[in-house]
Order: structure tokens, then C-alpha cells, then sequence
């Protein structure tokens, strides 16, 4: 009975300090830091997007280096960064299974990805459940509505891409001395066409435009000449229109072909008509057209220059958006760690300490905000920072220029189209 | 409403002759050996970025690309047949569906390693601009497309009912094994046939190029509609794929522009639905 007695006593002696040291002794200790603090980048490498992960991963590495350079996290001792990266694919559950194999394998304090809204919600599930910070690219205003605790997006949402056209598109009419009356909203059927139409009808409207047509359609359309010959009939003043890609290529085609051009044709979201790749495979037909863009590669400021410079010479193209996108994320990064340091010395990387630091950022000034599209970074409790907002770019001469915000373009806009003929 | 659905029925056709061109070269492969080729778009999507190369590397306009592709498309037909088709002829059904779903796959994969995901296109053609004729744009490229097309078609029409050769695939289409007892190579014709299949994609995917950009992803697409084109139309009649071309395409043209442009793939396998259900043969299929 003695014996049984001592045994329970032992039993509970062991149980206590068992529990104690999980405890940490009350959290009063300091926690060790690794040697390094690793980033996950988690973007679609293979498969149809390959192309945006491909140039966000591009923009990731930069930012490190460059990060790197400048001494690392100095409230953490100078800790550098490390990038480590894995393909998100093209389903959500390649990007569930991406978000798994990341953080298991590497236990990255954050996550960057994943370009494709639902893509980032599949693996949102993951880094919610596994308490990993996920600063994400895609642009789908329901992303950061889902109520998830460790999500940020410095980007536009997509709606504030729609209302940029559309703002862009009145203004520059102002300008020139002309007034827009009627506009067409087209967007391919995605959540993201969708937020982005969105944003666009209600600063339409905001604006006193009658909208004269509007059309979802499907990204993989094979011929569009009966959307163009419809639009041609509706005659708006200009056209706001969500392109994925390839669909930009196809409708940018196919409206010169047709010969006949609204005042003005601004995309949204996705920087379809703008993206290089867009410029190349279209050649003279690009010409005038614009786009919104998350991101301003002409930005007059040392790191931004920086950036350009150095992408351009890997790359032999200006940033794209999901490379800009993504060099200015990881610096927002880098700033909340920067604040964790700070606030939370004893454990910085703790999750929900660089949560909080995220939510305590108001950065007016450094690299960050010299490589962002407006200057001022802060997030709201959902995740978004309620002063973004798009820049405008247009190709002009084969080269897609900033010109809008006008206080910030790199050349005048060109408005309305010359080859406009209704 | 009356002006937009001739407007419409314009587009749709000449879409649809492009259509008819594609599925005419599954038809033949089909027809002969009784093989479903689920790669015959990927074949499409292969021919669009040759031209995409013969476009950009040696400066020729996409409309001259075919004299390129075409006997290049014809090599990789016979090549297939060889080294893979006819090693299935004698298995299952399912076999063959993998081995060509294999085949798909394998194209996809390596155009994407090739030419990467991001779309191709050519920034140039003789064939673009329109004219307006009584109120309706009609482009040239599609005008173009449309017209080579419909002389491609009636070319095979011809070779098939005028040619030895031509016979001889018709022979072994009806029936392989009194085409055998009279002489014919059936190896020889099988795999001429699927050349033969393959190098219409090419002239499909040079007139494609004059307008369209291709994606590694764009063979499924051409595959499905070629399927429904060809399931319209039934086997072993030419006028009846083009008629079935000018349908799709027409049907696909129209719903896009008075319904929704995501119910074009809607329309489309509703019309293969019904044939299936109330006419499997197809509207011109032999008995």
C-alpha cells in the first residue's frame, strides 16, 4: 500500500516538472535563435502558371540578397535570411501539399506565395493550422476575408485595381479636355476577374459612367470576335477590362484586326496588357494599351533603382508584377521581424509575436516603402493595407512607362488612343 | 438581334471550317484503325508553336509555316505509329486510350520545358486587317484560315476517292482484312494515315497562328471539339465533318455572344450529348 503511495508521489513529481519545463519557467527565458532565419517561398513553378512563380521567385531572392547586404535582421544580432522554396503547382491540392512539405521539412518563420487566389486559400488552411505567416500575392479581395489570423497582403486587392482603371481612365480624360460617358467592363470569370469588375463597376458608378456592356467570360476563350463585335455595337467611350494572359494577347489581336478601337482600353489586375511577355508576343499591337499594376518599377528611389536594375540585368525585362509584388513583400518582412526583435526580444520568431509586430508596422519610409506602389504601409486585423492603391503603366514605344498616378509617371500618358475610330 | 446573329453565324463558320480541318485528320486516324487518339489536339498545339519557331527563328510569315511543319508533322505521325500506336493495335481498348492519353501528356510536358508556360504568338501576318461588308466586320485571318481550310478538305476529299493510296485507306478503313487479301499494306497505310492526320494539324496550326497564340495547355481544347465536330458528323463522310465544323463552330460563336462565353463548352457538348443519345452514328456516319 506504502509502496503504491510512493509510486502516485513519483507519478506527480515527474508530471510537474515535466509540465514546468514545457512552460519555459513562465516564459521568462529566452529563447534560443537559429542561425539563420528561413523564408518559404511557395509559388507555382510547374504548370500554367509557372510563369508568375517563376518571376516571383525571382523577386524573392533579390529582396534576400539584397537584405542580406544590408547586414540582415539587426535587432536579431544581424541574423540573415534564407530562402527556400517549393512548387505550389497548379491545384489546391498541390499547394495544400507544398504548404505541408514546406513547413515540414524547413519550418520557414514565414511563407511567401502564392500568386493564385485559390492556390493561397488551399494553403492558407495549412499555415492557419501550423501557425506560419503567409504574405500573400494573390490580388482576390476574399482572400484576406476568410478571417485568418497569420495572413498579410501588402498588395491592391483587386477591387482597388478596378476602381484604379477606372480613376486612371476619367482623369486622363479630364486631362485631355474630354469627358467619358459610357464605358464596357469585361473580365474573365475567376474570383479574381470577378473582384476586379467588381471594383471597376462601383467606381463607375462613383463616377457617373453608364455602363453599355459587360461580360464574364472563360480565360482558356478561343475566339473572341464575337465579344469585340458586340462591344463594337454597345460603342462605349472606353473599355475596362480583367485579362488573365493569354486572353489579353487574343483580345488585343483581335481588336486590331477588327479596326475598330475605343478612346481607350485599360486592363486590370494581372498586368496582362503590360507584362512583358504580353509586349513580346504582341509587338505593335500592345501599342497604348494600359494596365494596373501592383507595383512601379519607376519609382524614383535608390532601392527601387536598385531592384530594377539588378532584375533587369538577370532578367532582361523591367520587374513584373509578381516580382515587385514579392521584393517588396519580403522587405515588409524583413521590417516586422525588425519589430519582433524589438518588441518581442525574448522570442522574436514566435508567431504570434511577429503577428503582432506585422499589425504594429507603419512604415512611411525605407526599403520597403521605397519599392512600394504608394508610401505608406500598415495592415488592418484582416490582413490588407488600407493605402494601397495601383499604378498605371502603358506601352508606349514597345515599353510599358508609368503614368499614373500622374504626380509619379515616368512619361505622359498617351490618351486618347491615336488609333481610336469611335 | 437579327444583325448580331448573322455577324455571329459569319464568325462561327469560318471558325467552324478550321474545326472541320482538325477533325478531319482525327476522322482519318480514327476511321482507319480504329484508334482513339486523345493526343490528335496536343498534335495541334505542337504544329502552332513550330510555327511559332519558323515565325520567329527564320522570319516566314505563318500562312508559309506549313510547307515547314507539314512533312515535319507528317514524320512525327509515322514515327508515332511505329514506335508506339502500333504496338497497341492488338490490346485493350483502355490500353490504347492510355497510351495515347500518355502521349497528351508526354507533348504538354515537354512543350512546357521547350517553350516554357508563358503564351506564344506572332506579332505579324500578311492576312490581318477586316472589311465591312452591308454592316458586318469580317476578318481576313479568319476569312484566310477559313478558305484554305475548305480547299484542304475537298484536296483530301479528292486524294481519298481519286488515289491509290487514298483507297487503299478507305479499303482498310471498311474492311482491314479483304484490304489485306487485295494487297494492301495495312503497316504502310496505318502509318501513312497518321501522318497523314498529323500534317493537316500543322496546316490548321499555321492558320491558327495567323490570329490565335498557343499555350502549352491549348491541346485539350482543340481535342474535345475535334471529338464533337467528328461525333456529329460521323464517320467516313467529308461534306458531313464540314457541315458539323460550320454547326460547332457556329453554335460556339453564337452562345458566346447571346448567352454567356461560359457556355460555349456547354452548348457544344450538348450537341454531342444529344447526337450521341439520338443518332450515335452522327448526322452523316455510314451505316
Amino acid at each position: 500500500m506504502r509502496s503504491k503511495a510512493s509510486k502516485l508521489l513519483l507519478a506527480v513529481v515527474i508530471f510537474t516538472l515535466v509540465a514546468l519545463s514545457a512552460c519555459g519557467g513562465g516564459g521568462t527565458q529566452k529563447s534560443a535563435l537559429p542561425d539563420k532565419i528561413v523564408v518559404g517561398c511557395l509559388e507555382p513553378l510547374t504548370g500554367a502558371h509557372a510563369i508568375f512563380g517563376t518571376e516571383a521567385k525571382i523577386g524573392m531572392e533579390l529582396a534576400v540578397k539584397h537584405i542580406n547586404e544590408a547586414g540582415g535582421i539587426q535587432s536579431l544580432g544581424g541574423l540573415k535570411l534564407e530562402l527556400v522554396s517549393e512548387d505550389a503547382g497548379e491545384t489546391a491540392d498541390t499547394a495544400r501539399l507544398g504548404a505541408e512539405s514546406i513547413i515540414s521539412k524547413h519550418k520557414p518563420v514565414a511563407i511567401l506565395g502564392l500568386y493564385i487566389s485559390r492556390l493561397t486559400v488551399a494553403a492558407s488552411e495549412v499555415t492557419e493550422r501550423e501557425k506560419v505567416i503567409l504574405i500573400a500575392d494573390a490580388l482576390v479581395d476574399s482572400v484576406t476575408g476568410m478571417g485568418r489570423q497569420y495572413l498579410f497582403r501588402p498588395a491592391p486587392k483587386a477591387s482597388q485595381h478596378g476602381a484604379s482603371a477606372v480613376e486612371f481612365a476619367v482623369e486622363a480624360a479630364k486631362q485631355a479636355g474630354m469627358e467619358m460617358k459610357t464605358v464596357a467592363i469585361l473580365n474573365e470569370d475567376s474570383s479574381f476577374g470577378r473582384s476586379n469588375a467588381t471594383g471597376a463597376m462601383d467606381a463607375a458608378l462613383n463616377n457617373q459612367l453608364t455602363i453599355v456592356y459587360q461580360k464574364e467570360y472563360p480565360y482558356d476563350i478561343a475566339d473572341v470576335s464575337p465579344i469585340i463585335n458586340d462591344i463594337t455595337k454597345a460603342k462605349p467611350d472606353f473599355v475596362v477590362h480583367c485579362p488573365y494572359f493569354t486572353d489579353a494577347i487574343l483580345f488585343a489581336n483581335t481588336f486590331k484586326e477588327s479596326g475598330n478601337i475605343p478612346k481607350f482600353i485599360v486592363g486590370m489586375g494581372a498586368s496582362g496588357y503590360t507584362d512583358p511577355e504580353s509586349i513580346k508576343a504582341l509587338g505593335a499591337a500592345a501599342e497604348y494599351y494600359a494596365n494596373t499594376y501592383s507595383y512601379n518599377p519607376a519609382k524614383d528611389t535608390p532601392q527601387n533603382k536598385k531592384f530594377v536594375e539588378e532584375f533587369k540585368a538577370q532578367t532582361g525585362h523591367i520587374p513584373t508584377e509578381a516580382a515587385g509584388m514579392n521584393y517588396y513583400a519580403m522587405w515588409v518582412l524583413a521590417e516586422a521581424l525588425e519589430q519582433s526583435g524589438k518588441q518581442f526580444p525574448n522570442d522574436p520568431l514566435n508567431p504570434d509575436n511577429l503577428r503582432a509586430a506585422f499589425l504594429q508596422l507603419d512604415l512611411t519610409s525605407g526599403p520597403a516603402v521605397e519599392t512600394y506602389p504608394t508610401n505608406h504601409i500598415q495592415f488592418t486585423p484582416t490582413g490588407d493595407n488600407p493605402y494601397a492603391r495601383a499604378t498605371i503603366l502603358q506601352v508606349i514605344k514597345g515599353e510599358p512607362k508609368v503614368v499614373w498616378p500622374f504626380d509619379e509617371a515616368e512619361v505622359p500618358v498617351v490618351f486618347p488612343r491615336p488609333d481610336a475610330n469611335y | 438581334m437579327g444583325q448580331t446573329i448573322i455577324q455571329n453565324l459569319i464568325n462561327g463558320s469560318m471558325m467552324g471550317a478550321i474545326y472541320a480541318l482538325i477533325a478531319l485528320g482525327l476522322s482519318i486516324v480514327y476511321g482507319v484503325m480504329n484508334v482513339v487518339n486523345f493526343a490528335h489536339g496536343d498534335f495541334v498545339m505542337l504544329s502552332m508553336y513550330f510555327t511559332f519557331w519558323a515565325g520567329t527563328l527564320l522570319v516566314w510569315d505563318a500562312v508559309a509555316t506549313p510547307l515547314l511543319t507539314v512533312p515535319l508533322l507528317f514524320i512525327i505521325g509515322v514515327l508515332t505509329y511505329y514506335f508506339l500506336i502500333e504496338r497497341t493495335l492488338r490490346q485493350l481498348y483502355v490500353t490504347q486510350i492510355a497510351v495515347t492519353v500518355g502521349l497528351q501528356t508526354l507533348l504538354r510536358a515537354l512543350t512546357q520545358v521547350v517553350w516554357k508556360a508563358q503564351p506564344r504568338a506572332l506579332q505579324y501576318s500578311i492576312i490581318q486587317g477586316s472589311v465591312e461588308i452591308g454592316g458586318y466586320n469580317i476578318m481576313f485571318s479568319r476569312l484566310i484560315s477559313a478558305g484554305v481550310s475548305l480547299i484542304i478538305i475537298v484536296a483530301i476529299y479528292l486524294f481519298l476517292s481519286k488515289t491509290w493510296m487514298g483507297r487503299a485507306i478507305r479499303a482498310a478503313s471498311d474492311d482491314l482484312d479483304a484490304a489485306s487479301l487485295v494487297g494492301v499494306d495495312y503497316r504502310r497505310t496505318y502509318a501513312f494515315s497518321l501522318g497523314l492526320g498529323s500534317a493537316l494539324t500543322a496546316i490548321a496550326g499555321g492558320l491558327l497562328m495567323t490570329f490565335q497564340q498557343v499555350d502549352p495547355t491549348m491541346g485539350v481544347r482543340f481535342a474535345l471539339l475535334s471529338w464533337c465536330v467528328l461525333a456529329l458528323a460521323g464517320l467516313g463522310s467529308i461534306p458531313g465533318l464540314l457541315i458539323s465544323g460550320l454547326i460547332v463552330g457556329s453554335a460556339e460563336s453564337l452562345s458566346v455572344s447571346l448567352w454567356d462565353p461560359r457556355a460555349r463548352s456547354l452548348v457544344i457538348y450538348m450537341i454531342f450529348i444529344l447526337v450521341l443519345w439520338l443518332r450515335p452514328r452522327g448526322l452523316f456516319g455510314r451505316k
